[in-house]
């Protein structure tokens, strides 16, 4: 089992094998065995999945070693110890004979791929496509290589979540070099992500990243009805789908996809979320065309259990803003006006708003009358002060200059009130 | 050897009773006849008494060779000119009595051969002057083992060429292809001596094949007349022809050739389509093969083209496969595929038509099954594609089926037309039952037409008129019959697919909780309260925008039929990418034009609620979003 990987491959599905409560005891017990003694031959078991394997073969005193190693061997330590930035940087020392390019690219794209550096990928294949590559002057081993390589690369888009650039990326690849599906139906000497698990990625990819309308379209292409054989899955679920049997899909994806995506290591990285996904659609498209569904009609219809619906369908309608409603069992279609979130903001906002301006207002009475206090202290100053000398007639003069300063400056200090919102928003 | 004197000593002596009775017979009817040939008969008389006597002269001496030779060709001579004058029974007379004196001689095998071998061609003439029946199937039987029997005996002594060249002329005589009758076309033909003549050339080919096959002499046309024989004698008997059989001829098709090769792929053809016609046995993909060759064939030359039935036999064949390929596919009635796989069909079915006098048929009557099969395909092609042609000419008014007004075929199935055309569906089914054995070569399409009908009668006959109906309403409305009455989950798919399938020209809303049914423009409504934009423009998180895109939320949905591979995907980029709603009517006006799966009425949107978004929608999240600001700063 398992032992037709090689190197971190190998490990990483052991590991994963051993991690999946799906797989029986004793598979676990002799994968584990088998590994540990497959990292004693080749003389590394600084893997940080050591202990666990040690413990889940059950064996006892087992020797560690560490031996030093170069070139190619060196890498395929690195990348068993998770060090991939060393490995590929290994790799990238080593003196590559341009006859063995891709076969060198492809060790390369696997580190990336292990070490999750989907930017690195992203830039390999913007390199690739700039530079096409001249099939007549390869090597027949250079062109497999290539073509495993862009595979990894479409393979690469599902694990990062983007099933739709997965779905077309490989179908363009296809439409440009049909020899690729032989890859798929050939033995690979030294496998990383298996046929099969292409096949199943692309087949995930497709059926979520199209839209349910264009299935139909999608189906009369030319290529599928050519390649019948690879991709009868994926035209099975379509049919299914196109049909509306949505509970029998279901019951499949939820079986024989479930099953084979929680054993594979790559797959099972998004296996959850696309089946999340592809229940928001099917429930989008239920709402889509009804005005009031049940919540327990749609349990029966599409064999869900109703929390899981209910809980789903609940934040489905919140995360899109959905005008629909969920109460109790029923789903309703309830429009809402656009600015119906927005009108009671407003409210509050113009309550702030006029309990600003009242306060405001009352400042400026307090003002007014001060102002108009102090105006008729003064007349009634000067008439006084009139009967007196000239001399105080100036220093009066003087006093009063100075108080409409004084009063000025008071202005400039309210308009620039740190609390006046008008000031900022008007900004 | 013993066995073998005694037996053909019972032959001679059955043979001569048997003659002595007819000559009886010949005497009183050669009285009748005028003086001319009293003469010639006087003569031949004559000359027998003559080769009677000179027989015995001859055996007891050797010297005049020279005499015998001449004898022996005037003998043949006189036997070859009563064959002329169709005096068969005569004419072998004289030959028996050749046969009798050269086997005497022991050196005059050559003569032996000869005469027997005529007596066999005169019988092989007397068949095709007048009408074959089992006695003289008897006699051709006995004459056809005395030749067996002697050619194997004396094998060695004839010479191999002449024996080469006479046999294959014999059988040919004898046996001669069916080049004017057709397997899928029995009606017209005298079955009964036609089954005499299969039996016989089945029995006598038998003969000849164990007696000769481990001489290692295998004639082509022996292999090709005894598996023709079987083939054409099932069809008579059984009415089906034998897997086994066909894949003998089809063997037989691999090493011969050219001129017997299309004998053969004629054949072959021909139980194709026989067994499809009467049996509704599908065709393998294999016979494409034949059907394709059979085309070149008649491309590249005229007197293949010119034969006798080759046209209907290859428009027939094409129009079966075609058949055979939307009987047996899921319906994707609104694929452009779909819709140029009936066209095509359609006129497969028109050339057959066209063709059906040639080979003897319809005296514009409509009654054997291969034309009430023609007939019936043309209309239902005719009918798949009445709302998608443009000039909808009614097939029945075509002059070739005008002609046949009243014949109970046409009847039956101008009812079908009509009721199709008016959407009467239970009129539809109840005249569709009425086909019969017919029926079952056009299960796939039937289907397609009861789906038809439906769908078109939901969307122009429902759709507009009522603005909600429960579906058992609904259900009622497009039943077929008491007993096909469509269920809840058939309505359902129905209308989930039309939507799909973009073929839903009004808007409509299910109500699950009540099982109703809303149409009308009021049901476009707008999903999501909020634009694309606000998924687009959530910079933290692009997988939202993935997310919807996935499931759709903001999907136009539109057609995207008839593209290559990469402009699909670059177009669903586009429309993934796109963040306001496009103007499809442009676009939709094309697709009118090229699918239309249903009338006029296509032109209202068929745009579903998703796409729809108002132009001050589109910032309606950013109201949202300031007024929230907004209250922040204020509350400050």
């Amino acid at each position: 089992m398992l032992k037709h990987f090689h190197g971190a491959t190998y490990i990483e599905r052991v590991h994963h094998l051993i991690l999946n409560e799906n797989s029986p005891q004793d598979s676990k017990q002799q994968c584990a065995t088998d590994a540990v003694s497959y990292l004693q031959d080749i003389g590394f078991t600084k893997s940080p999945y050591w202990d666990i394997l040690v413990s889940t073969s059950g064996m006892h005193n087992v020797k560690e070693c560490e031996e030093q190693a170069v070139g190619e061997a060196l890498a395929i330590q690195k990348a068993i110890a998770h060090k991939y930035t060393e490995a590929i940087s290994t790799l990238e020392a080593l003196n590559v004979s341009p006859l063995k390019y891709y076969e060198y690219l492809e060790k390369i794209v696997r580190l990336l791929v292990l070490a999750k550096n989907y930017k690195g990928l992203e830039e390999l294949d913007y390199r690739l496509n700039a530079l096409p590559a001249n099939y007549d002057s390869m090597r027949p081993e250079e062109i497999q290589a290539l073509r495993r390589l862009k595979l990894i690369i479409c393979s690469s888009f599902y694990l990062r979540g983007g099933y739709f650039s997965c779905c077309k990326s490989f179908f363009k690849l296809l439409d440009s070099d049909a020899d690729v599906l032989r890859i798929l139906s050939e033995e690979q000497p030294d496998p990383f992500i298996t046929n099969g698990e292409v096949i199943l990625m692309i087949t995930i990819s497709t059926i979520l990243a199209i839209p349910f309308d264009n299935y139909d379209d999608f189906l009369h292409l030319q290529h599928l009805e050519e390649h019948k054989q690879i991709f009868s899955r994926l035209i099975d679920c379509l049919k299914l789908l196109i049909n509306t049997s949505f509970g029998r899909f279901l019951d499949l994806w939820n079986e024989e996809f479930d099953k084979q995506c929680k054993q594979s290591m790559f797959l099972s990285q998004r296996w959850s979320s696309a089946k999340y996904m592809m229940r928001c659609k099917i429930y989008f498209f239920y709402l889509r065309i009804s005005n009031k569904v049940e919540i327990s009609y749609l349990s029966r219809t599409l064999h869900i259990e109703v929390e899981l619906i209910e809980r789903e369908i609940e934040h489905l309608i919140k995360s899109a803003h959905l005008n629909f409603e969920l109460n109790g069992d029923l789903v309703t279609y309830s429009p809402k006006h656009y600015l119906q979130d927005v009108a009671p903001r407003l409210k509050k906002n113009q309550e702030l708003l006029e309990k600003k301006l009242e306060v405001r207002r009352l400042r400026n009475q307090q003002l007014k009358d001060v102002v108009q206090e102090m105006i008729v202290k003064n007349n009634e100053q000067r008439v006084e002060k009139d009967s007196t000398t000239n001399e105080s007639l100036i220093y009066h003069a003087s006093r009063y200059r100075s108080s409409t300063d004084n009063m000025d400056l008071d202005e400039i200090n309210d308009i620039s009130d740190p609390e006046s919102g008008t000031f900022e928003i008007g900004n | 050897m013993s066995e073998d004197d005694a037996n053909y000593d019972d032959f001679m002596m059955s043979d001569e009773e048997d003659m002595g009775v007819i000559e009886m017979e010949d005497e009183t009817e050669d009285e009748a006849v005028n003086g001319i040939e009293d003469e010639t008969e006087d003569k031949d008389e004559g000359l027998l008494e003559e080769g009677g006597e000179a027989r015995y002269e001859i055996g007891r001496s050797d010297k005049c060779e020279k005499h015998n030779e001449q004898f022996l060709a005037l003998q043949f001579e006189i036997a070859q000119s009563c064959a002329d004058e169709q005096d068969f029974i005569r004419a072998r007379e004289v030959y028996h009595n050749v046969l009798q004196y050269a086997q005497k001689n022991d050196n005059l095998v050559e003569e032996s051969f000869k005469s027997i071998t005529e007596i066999l061609r005169s019988r092989s003439m007397e068949v095709h002057y007048s009408k074959i029946s089992e006695e003289m199937c008897d006699f051709i039987l006995h004459d056809f083992t005395a030749f067996v029997d002697f050619t194997n005996e004396n094998y060695e002594r004839i010479r191999s060429d002449v024996f080469q060249e006479t046999v294959s002329v014999l059988l040919a005589d004898l046996f001669p292809n069916l080049n004017r009758e057709f397997l899928f076309a029995v009606e017209s033909i005298d079955q009964y001596s036609l089954l005499l003549k299969m039996k016989l050339q089945m029995k006598c080919l038998q003969l000849f094949d164990d007696n000769f096959n481990r001489r290692r002499i295998s004639l082509h046309a022996v292999n090709f007349g005894k598996i023709s024989a079987t083939i054409w004698h099932d069809r008579l008997e059984k009415g089906i022809i034998d897997q086994r059989s066909l894949s003998e001829l089809q063997a037989l098709c691999g090493h011969e050739d050219s001129t017997s090769r299309i004998d053969t792929i004629c054949l072959i053809l021909q139980c194709y389509i026989c067994n499809f016609i009467e049996n509704k046995r599908c065709c393998p993909e294999t016979w494409t093969k034949y059907v394709d060759e059979f085309e070149s064939m008649t491309a590249s030359s005229i007197s293949v083209s010119q034969r006798l039935g080759s046209m209907i036999q290859l428009h027939l064949s094409k129009a079966i496969i075609i058949l055979n390929r939307i009987n047996s596919r899921e319906r994707g009635i609104n694929t452009q595929e779909f819709h140029h796989e009936v066209q095509t069909l359609k006129s497969e079915f028109w050339e057959c038509l066209q063709h059906i006098e040639e080979i003897g048929g319809s005296k514009q009557n409509f009654t054997t099954a291969y034309e009430k099969f023609i007939l019936t395909g043309f209309t239902f092609t005719s009918m798949i594609l009445h709302l998608k042609t443009e000039n909808k000419i009614n097939p029945f008014d075509l002059e070739q089926i005008k002609i046949a007004y009243n014949v109970p075929i046409v009847i039956v199935l101008r009812k079908i037309y009509d009721n199709f055309t008016a959407l009467n569906l239970v009129g539809l089914y109840n005249s569709i039952q009425r086909l019969e054995r017919l029926k079952n070569n056009f299960e796939g399409v039937i289907e397609t037409i009861y789906h038809l009908a439906q769908l078109i009668k939901l969307w122009t006959k429902i759709a507009p008129v009522y603005s909600c109906l429960s579906f058992t309403d609904v259900q009622n409305l497009l039943k077929l019959d008491d007993t096909r009455c469509m269920t809840r989950d058939e309505l359902l798919t129905i209308l989930m697919k039309s939507i799909m399938n973009d073929n839903a020209d009004l808007f409509y809303k299910l109500n699950l909780t009540k099982d109703l049914v809303y149409f009308g423009d009021e049901n476009k409504v707008q999903l999501s309260m909020y634009p694309k934009e606000s998924f687009k423009l959530n910079q933290k998180d692009t997988r939202d925008l993935e997310f919807a895109n996935n499931i759709g939320i903001f999907d136009n949905p539109k057609s995207l039929k008839n593209l290559t591979l990469p402009e699909f995907f670059d177009s669903l980029q586009s429309s993934r990418d796109n963040v306001q709603s496009m103007n499809r009517n442009h676009e939709q006006q094309q697709e009118n034009l090229t699918l239309a799966t249903s009338v006029s009425t296509a032109s209202v949107a068929s745009q579903h609620s998703t796409g729809f978004q108002p132009t001050h929608m589109r910032y309606s999240h950013k109201y949202n979003e300031l007024s929230e600001l907004l209250q922040v700063k204020l509350g400050l």
